[in-house]
C-alpha cells in the first residue's frame, strides 16, 4: 500500500506541476493574443477617426471620449518635438510630450502603457492632409469584459486540470496495482526460495533456525524439544553408482516417506545434500527410541530406483534444549556432532556427549589458553625403561602434561589434537624437547647420566626446520646428542613417509636415536621400515599387558623381538605391569622395558628420588 | 455474461451519484458554465458513466485498480 500511496502522490504532483506551468503559460498566451487583436482594432479605429478628423476637424469630438476611449491630437516638427495640439480627455492632461516621444520610439504606432495605475493601449495615426497626428487611447474600465473573457480561460483550465489529476491518479494506482503485484509475487517466490529446499520442497536451513530461535523464545516451562539430524550413509556411492539424478529422487521420495510416515509431534526439514533435520517435540529418552524406531522401520523397506532395490540406512545424531544448548546454532552443531559420531562409531543413533565434540565449549576454551599455558604450565613427566640385561635404568619416556590453573592435570590425549588442529603443535614440541633438555642437563650436573625419549607428532615429521631447532637447543644446554631420543609412532610416518623419512635422517645425522613407537598397531610397510635410521621398536602395551593370557598376543610379541633383532634394533616392550609378564620378557630376550611394574611416569624430583632407592639404579 | 463484481460500498455509490448529477448538469443541461462544446460533453459523459458505476454498485476502473470500498458483512457467526 505504501508503493501505492508513494506513486499516487508522484503522479498527482506531477500533473499539478505540469498543469501550474502549463496553466500559466496558457493563460498568459491567452491575454497577449487578445492584447495583439485588441491593439489592431484600435489602430483602425485610429485611422478611421484621424480620417474623419480631416475632413472635419472641429468635429465634436466627445464620442471619443467616452469612458472607454480617449484622444489627443499632436503634431511632431522635423527634429522629433513634439507638442501638443488637443486633449479630449482630462486623464490625458498628464502625458507629456516626452512621454510621448518615448511611446513613439522605433516608429511604434500602437502599444501598451501604463496610464493613471491602470493598463492602456494606444495607437497612433496620422490625420490626413495635415501635420498633426492623432493619438487614441483604450482603458479597459469595465472589467466586466475582460474579466468575462479571462473567467472563462480559467474555468477551462480548471476543468482541464481535474481530468489530467484524475487521469494522473488512475493511471498512478492502475501502475501501482501493478508493481505490488509483481513484486509481491517476486518476494513471495524468494521467500519460499529462502526458507523452502527446491529439490524436497522440504523446509531447509534456514527454517529449522527460525522454527528454533522461535520455539526458544517462546516463554514456556515445557516446551522441550529434540533436534535430531539424519545423515544418509554412504550416499555418495548411490550417487555415483545410478548418477546424480537418481541420487536426488531418492532424496526426494526419502523426503516424501519421512513426511508420511512421521508423526505429529515432529517436523522435517533438509539442510542439504544428504543431511535431514527433525525436530521433536519431545525430549524424553524412550520417547526418542520410539522415534528412532519408527525411522528405522520406514527405511527398512529399500527404495527402488531403475530397477534396483537400494537398502537406505541413516546415521542419526541428537541434541536437546534446554539440556544440551540454549541456542539454535549450538543444538544443531552438538546433533552434527553426534550424528558424525554415531557415523563413525556405525551406529545408527547417538545423542550428543561433550566428550565427541572437538568443538565444545570447554575444548575451545582450553584451545584458547593453550598459547599462553606454554610458557609456565607444560610440565614433563617421566617414566623409567629398564635395561632387563643389566638390570639398570638407562633411559626415561618424557610424557607431557598441561598443570591447568583450574582443571589440574590434563592429560595429553585432551590437548595434543587440540594443538594439532590449531597450528600448534611444533611450537609445543619445541617447548617439550627444551623442557627436556634442561632436565637432561640438570640429572647430567647430579652426575646421572640417562637418556630421554621425546615423542614427536606427525606434525613435527614434516617440519623440515626441526632438525636444525633441536640443534640449536642441544646447544643450548650443552646436551649430548646420546642423551636424546625421539619417539615416532608408526602411523605418524605414513602421512608423508618421503618427508619423514628425510626429517628421520637429518636427526640421525645429528646422532640422535630414533625409535619406533606403537609397533605393531599400524599399517606400515616393512620394506619402508627398513629403510628407516631406527635403532629400536617398542611394542605396543596392547599386546604386552595381556600377553601372559593371550596367545596370539604372545607370539606376536615373540616374534616381533625376533623382527627388530633380525633389523639389528633393540626392543621395548611398553606396559608391563606384573612380575609374570616381567620374567616372561626376561625369557623371550626383550632389550627394555617400561610400565607400571617398575614405575608410573613421575614429575622429575620423584624420579631422581626413584632411582636412588628402585631395583633398577641409573647406569 | 460473467456477472459484475460489487466493489462500491452504498456511500461511495451515493457520493458518486451526487457528483455524477453534477458533472451531467453542468455537462449537459446547463453547459453555460464551461462554455466549450468538446469539454462540456466530456464532463457530462464522465457523470453519465459515474452514475452508471453508482447504479451496478461497481466501478471497473477500481476493478482495473484492485481497489474496493465495497466490505460484504460477514454473515453471523
Amino acid at each position: 500500500m505504501n508503493v501505492r500511496r508513494r506513486l499516487v502522490i508522484a503522479f498527482v504532483s506531477v500533473a499539478i506541476l505540469v498543469l501550474l506551468l502549463y496553466g500559466m503559460v496558457a493563460h498568459r498566451t491567452a491575454i497577449d493574443v487578445g492584447d495583439t487583436e485588441q491593439l489592431h482594432l484600435l489602430y483602425d479605429i485610429a485611422k478611421v477617426e484621424a480620417k474623419t478628423h480631416s475632413v472635419k476637424p472641429d468635429r465634436d469630438t466627445s464620442t471619443l471620449t467616452n469612458h472607454e476611449f480617449s484622444s489627443l491630437i499632436f503634431s511632431q516638427s522635423a527634429d522629433g518635438e513634439i507638442k501638443i495640439e488637443k486633449i479630449y480627455d482630462s486623464n490625458l492632461e498628464q502625458l507629456s510630450p516626452t512621454k510621448i516621444s518615448a511611446m513613439l520610439i522605433n516608429n511604434k504606432n500602437r502599444g501598451i502603457i501604463s496610464l493613471n495605475g491602470e493598463k492602456t493601449l494606444w495607437a497612433m495615426a496620422h490625420i490626413p492632409s495635415s501635420e498633426e497626428l492623432l493619438l487614441l487611447f483604450y482603458q479597459e474600465h469595465h472589467q466586466r469584459t475582460s474579466a468575462g473573457y479571462e473567467s472563462q480561460i480559467v474555468a477551462r483550465l480548471i476543468i482541464t486540470a481535474f481530468v489530467i489529476i484524475w487521469i494522473a491518479t488512475w493511471v498512478a494506482l492502475v501502475i501501482s496495482k501493478r508493481i505490488v503485484h509483481r513484486l509481491d509475487e517476486q518476494s513471495s517466490a524468494l521467500i519460499y526460495q529462502a526458507t523452502y529446499d527446491e529439490l524436497t520442497s522440504l523446509p531447509n536451513r534456514s527454517s529449522l533456525f527460525k522454527a528454533l530461535n522461535e520455539h526458544i523464545a517462546l516463554d514456556k516451562t515445557d516446551n522441550d524439544f529434540t533436534i535430531l539430524v539424519l545423515d544418509v550413509n554412504r550416499f555418495k556411492e548411490v550417487n555415483d553408482t545410478i548418477g546424480h539424478d537418481n541420487g536426488d529422487k531418492l532424496l526426494k521420495r526419502l523426503a516424501g516417506r519421512f513426511v508420511t510416515s512421521l508423526t505429529s509431534k515432529t517436523r522435517i526439514y533438509r539442510l542439504g545434500g544428504d543431511e535431514f533435520a527433525i525436530l521433536f517435540f519431545e525430549q524424553r529418552p524412550s520417547a526418542i527410541k520410539r522415534l528412532i524406531r519408527d525411522i528405522v522401520h520406514m527405511l527398512s523397506k529399500p527404495f527402488t530406483l531403475e530397477g534396483i532395490d537400494l537398502p537406505i540406512d541413516v546415521s542419526i545424531g541428537s541434541a536437546s534444549f534446554p539440556r544440551d544448548a540454549h541456542d539454535a546454532s549450538s543444538l544443531i552443531k552438538m546433533a552434527e556432532v553426534a550424528m558424525y559420531q554415531a557415523k563413525t562409531q556405525h551406529a545408527t543413533f547417538l545423542a550428543y556427549d561433550e566428550k565427541y565434540d572437538p568443538y565444545s565449549i570447554k575444548r575451545l576454551t582450553l584451545m584458547s589458553e593453550l598459547r599462553n599455558a606454554m610458557k609456565d604450565q607444560i610440565v614433563l613427566f617421566y617414566q623409567p625403561k629398564a635395561d632387563l640385561a643389566k638390570l639398570k635404568t638407562t633411559s626415561v619416556e618424557a610424557l607431557v602434561r598441561w598443570l591447568h590453573p583450574e582443571h589440574g592435570l590434563i592429560p595429553p590425549d585432551d590437548f595434543i589434537s587440540m594443538a594439532e588442529n590449531s597450528g600448534m603443535m611444533n611450537e609445543l614440541t619445541l617447548r617439550i624437547i627444551e623442557i627436556a633438555m634442561a632436565q637432561s642437563h640438570e640429572w647430567h650436573k647430579q652426575g646421572l647420566s640417562i637418556q630421554i625419549a621425546i615423542n614427536l607428532s606427525v606434525i613435527n615429521l614434516l617440519d623440515k626446520n626441526l632438525p636444525q631447532q633441536v640443534q640449536s637447543l642441544l646447544n643450548t644446554y650443552q646436551v649430548d646428542t646420546k642423551l636424546i631420543k625421539f619417539e615416532i609412532t608408526e602411523n605418524s610416518l605414513m602421512l608423508n613417509p618421503e618427508l619423514a623419512l628425510s626429517t628421520l635422517k637429518a636427526l640421525d645425522e645429528m646422532n640422535i636415536s630414533l625409535s619406533i613407537d606403537d609397533f605393531g598397531t599400524g599399517y606400515s610397510s616393512l620394506s619402508y621400515l627398513k629403510r628407516l635410521p631406527v635403532s629400536e621398536l617398542k611394542i605396543d602395551r596392547s599386546f604386552v599387558k595381556d600377553m601372559m593370557n593371550d596367545e596370539d598376543d604372545k607370539v606376536i610379541v615373540k616374534s616381533t623381538i625376533e623382527l627388530a633383532h633380525n633389523m639389528n634394533c633393540s626392543v621395548v616392550a611398553e606396559g608391563i605391569e606384573d612380575q609374570w609378564t616381567y620374567d616372561y620378557l626376561i625369557e623371550l630376550g626383550c632389550d627394555t622395558a617400561q610400565g607400571y611394574y617398575l614405575s608410573r611416569p613421575l614429575p622429575a624430583e620423584q624420579l631422581t628420588q626413584w632411582l636412588k632407592v628402585s631395583r633398577w639404579p641409573p647406569a | 455474461m460473467p456477472s459484475i463484481k460489487r466493489n462500491l460500498h452504498n456511500i461511495d455509490r451515493l457520493l458518486r451519484s451526487l457528483g455524477a448529477l453534477g458533472f451531467i448538469y453542468i455537462g449537459f443541461i446547463n453547459p453555460s458554465y464551461i462554455d466549450d462544446p468538446f469539454l462540456a460533453g466530456a464532463v457530462g459523459i464522465f457523470g453519465v458513466v459515474n452514475l452508471i458505476a453508482a447504479t451496478l454498485g461497481s466501478c471497473p476502473f477500481y476493478t482495473v485498480a484492485g481497489i474496493s470500498t465495497y466490505h460484504p458483512k460477514r454473515p453471523p457467526a
